[in-house]
């Protein structure tokens, strides 16, 4: 009787609860568009001052604006340009970039859980291990590069380690310090129950730390682009890291410039998505997801 | 019920995360174009060589962009120094200026940098058709040193027949340009061979990870034999992509208003490299002892480098015509290497050797015969 009393009273809360919910993210999707066309209108205008201020050599300091042609307007003139084609490259490597970043940010991400939760359960793991992660954050890779390249070859092995390498760290600090920030009341009342380290992870340490695992995942998205763009840079001939090189190379300075605002439009727009994630993730399951209900 | 409608602590979590991404927004694409800026900001010209008569000093300090690290490819700049060619010729100083690094000659020449850059066509000329207004003036080598290194132990590529199907090691960026040409002149494509990226290190090669490694004839052939390994190379030059290298590079502004300037500091070029290529020693000893000093350079090693590199500034045309010039047969042929590596430019938007030539008309005497090692 009771049960079915709290099962009627329930279901139109949570009807009401989802639609403010969407709400929120309606509104917060607004202001967030909002605001990014605020910061890209003030950092084109602080490019372009920065270049004329500097009397950055045309040729080679590109401003917005020639990147807006490069990217939108033919001439026929010298040097020629052809917009279309310009785009069609840059999506085709802005694919392949994008490819390797996930590779890295799935294996980074991946690993990096796996291993701050064995961290936490078996606490002389972390004392063992914790300086070789730190090894592998602070020796440059492209120091490592020759090492790497014997090893793992070229491939997508070679992708998610060094994407996973920068990804990995900050993500394993902090999640790491995440689970250890359990509140002792809620692990006496686990043991209480009887309930063992496992349970305590899966009941507490786990939404204890989402915070921590969502501010970590807003590193880790420029990050694994970062690392893409690394590993095709040291290891390939694909994609934005490439790129770089090769119009190096060609003069093509139109195109590095590019590369430049496609990687970091393509950070932000990953950037504001993992915030939107984190939202609506933290709202349903965080450590603060149930104290809305009490008040 | 209302208490569930509107939380009151996501709200106002949510407008503080919202001051967080405006300002994580801002500080992600100000940190990228800033990161970008530093890459390729320049500082304006300050270079500030005056024309006119050559008496001491009066054609002022000018800067030199070279190609690479200050090792035995600069002997000549070393010796024009060391022997006063440039101040006799005018010049109060010249300052050679290290390469290698992500600047090359003709972002140093745009922006001002330096009045003179050593760099190779196949770099120049990209940038020509982008619009830089650069001309080559001169060239230092006759050949240009790209090779596939391959080892006799492991995989011995000893022809262009020999190197289809095999992996090769070819570094990106200007490299795979040239790679690509090397395929094209002699009738193939990259799905005939495959490509490996790769550093400047040949320890993957001496590793067998590929079959041969894009190297110069004048460098890593000889750190393989010193690794005990015996070298096979296959050197472009020969073999359907021939273009000169270690090119003299300016700007149009140069030729027009400073050819004074340009035609003192050849001549004090082409004493310098007489010199250093009669003397592979003292060349070697200069680069390890003063100029390369902190690269940790081999006495010996440099020797044979040197030794290396005159067989590629040496020819039968240098013997007769000097130094750092260029036979028309040469100039169409790098023309048309040019456009094997997917560049598509006239000679003359490309060169201007009329400099060149008016120096060794005012100095016949410059001209040397050569002994011509034995490549």
């Amino acid at each position: 009787m009771a049960t079915a009393l709290t099962t009627a009273r329930r279901a139109p809360v949570t009807t009401t609860a989802s639609a403010s919910t969407a709400r929120f993210i309606g509104r917060r999707v607004g202001r967030t568009v909002l605001t990014i066309a605020i910061s890209l209108i003030l950092i084109c205008i602080a490019w372009q001052l920065a270049l004329i201020a500097l009397h950055a050599n045309p040729l080679i300091a590109k401003t917005p604006l020639d990147v807006y042609r490069y990217l939108f307007v033919d001439s026929a003139g010298t040097p020629a340009n052809d917009a279309s084609k310009n785009r069609e490259v840059l999506v085709g490597l802005s694919g392949e970039t994008l490819f390797h970043s996930l590779i890295g940010f799935v294996f980074g991400v991946g690993g990096s859980v796996v291993i701050a939760i064995a961290f936490t359960l078996i606490r002389p793991l972390e004392f063992m291990f914790m300086p070789i992660a730190m090894v592998l954050r602070t020796v440059p890779l492209l120091a490592m590069a020759p090492v790497i390249f014997l090893i793992f070859g070229v491939g997508w092995v070679t992708a998610a380690f060094v994407g996973g390498v920068v990804v990995f760290f900050p993500l394993l600090v902090n999640l790491t310090l995440g689970f250890n920030s359990v509140s002792a009341q809620s692990v006496d009342l686990i043991r209480v129950y009887g309930g063992n380290r496992w349970t305590i992870m899966r009941r507490v340490a786990i939404p204890t730390a989402l915070p921590h695992f969502f501010a970590s995942m807003r590193i880790a998205v420029p990050g694994a682009i970062t690392g893409a763009m690394l590993y095709e840079w040291l290891f390939t001939y694909q994609g934005l890291g490439a790129a770089v090189t090769s119009a190096k190379a060609q003069f093509d300075y139109g195109q590095i410039w590019a590369i430049g605002v496609i990687v970091t439009a393509l950070s932000v727009l990953f950037y504001t998505i993992a915030t939107f994630v984190e939202t609506a993730v933290l709202a349903k399951w965080g450590p603060d997801a149930g104290k809305a209900v009490t008040k | 019920m209302s208490a569930f409608s509107a939380p009151p602590v996501l709200k106002k979590d949510l407008d503080r995360r919202a001051f967080f991404r405006l300002g994580g927004t801002v500080g992600l694409v100000a940190g990228t174009t800033a990161l970008l800026a530093a890459c390729s900001t320049d500082s304006p010209s300050s270079t500030s060589s005056s024309g006119g008569a050559a008496a001491a000093g009066s054609l002022g300090t000018i800067a030199v962009q070279l190609s690479w690290i200050k090792n035995i490819e600069f002997a000549g700049e070393y010796f024009a120094t060391e022997k006063g060619y440039y101040t006799k010729a005018g010049f109060k100083g010249v300052t050679l200026l290290a390469g290698g690094g992500q600047t090359g000659a003709e972002e140093a020449l745009v922006a001002g940098q330096a009045l003179v850059g050593l760099s190779g066509p196949s770099i120049t000329a990209p940038a020509i058709l982008k619009g830089a207004p650069l001309k080559i003036i001169g060239t230092t080598y006759q050949k240009n040193p790209f090779c596939l290194l391959s080892l006799e132990e492991k995989t011995p590529i000893k022809t262009v027949a020999d190197l289809k199907g095999k992996k090769i090691g070819v570094q990106s960026g200007g490299n795979q340009t040239t790679f690509e040409g090397f395929l094209k002149a002699n009738g193939l494509t990259t799905s005939d061979v495959t490509l490996v990226t790769t550093q400047y290190d040949i320890a993957p090669l001496e590793a067998g990870k590929y079959d041969a490694h894009m190297s110069y004839l004048t460098n890593e052939p000889l750190l393989a034999e010193a690794d005990g390994f015996t070298p096979v190379t296959l050197g472009f030059a020969d073999n359907g992509l021939p273009f000169v290298a270690e090119t003299f590079t300016v700007t149009q502004d140069t030729i027009d208003n400073k050819r004074d300037t340009l035609k003192a500091f050849l001549k004090a070029e082409i004493q310098g490299w007489t010199d250093a290529v009669k003397d592979p020693e003292q060349s070697a000893k200069y680069a390890v002892e003063k100029y390369g000093k902190d690269q940790d350079l081999d006495q010996a090693e440099q020797v044979k480098e040197m030794t290396a590199q005159n067989s590629l500034v040496l020819t039968d045309d240098v013997n007769s015509n000097g130094l750092f010039t260029m036979t028309d047969e040469l100039v169409s042929e790098t023309i048309k290497s040019l456009g094997d590596m997917g560049t598509t430019i006239t000679a003359d938007k490309l060169f201007d050797l009329s400099i060149l030539k008016e120096v060794y008309k005012e100095n016949p005497d410059l001209i040397t015969s050569f002994t011509i090692p034995a490549s």
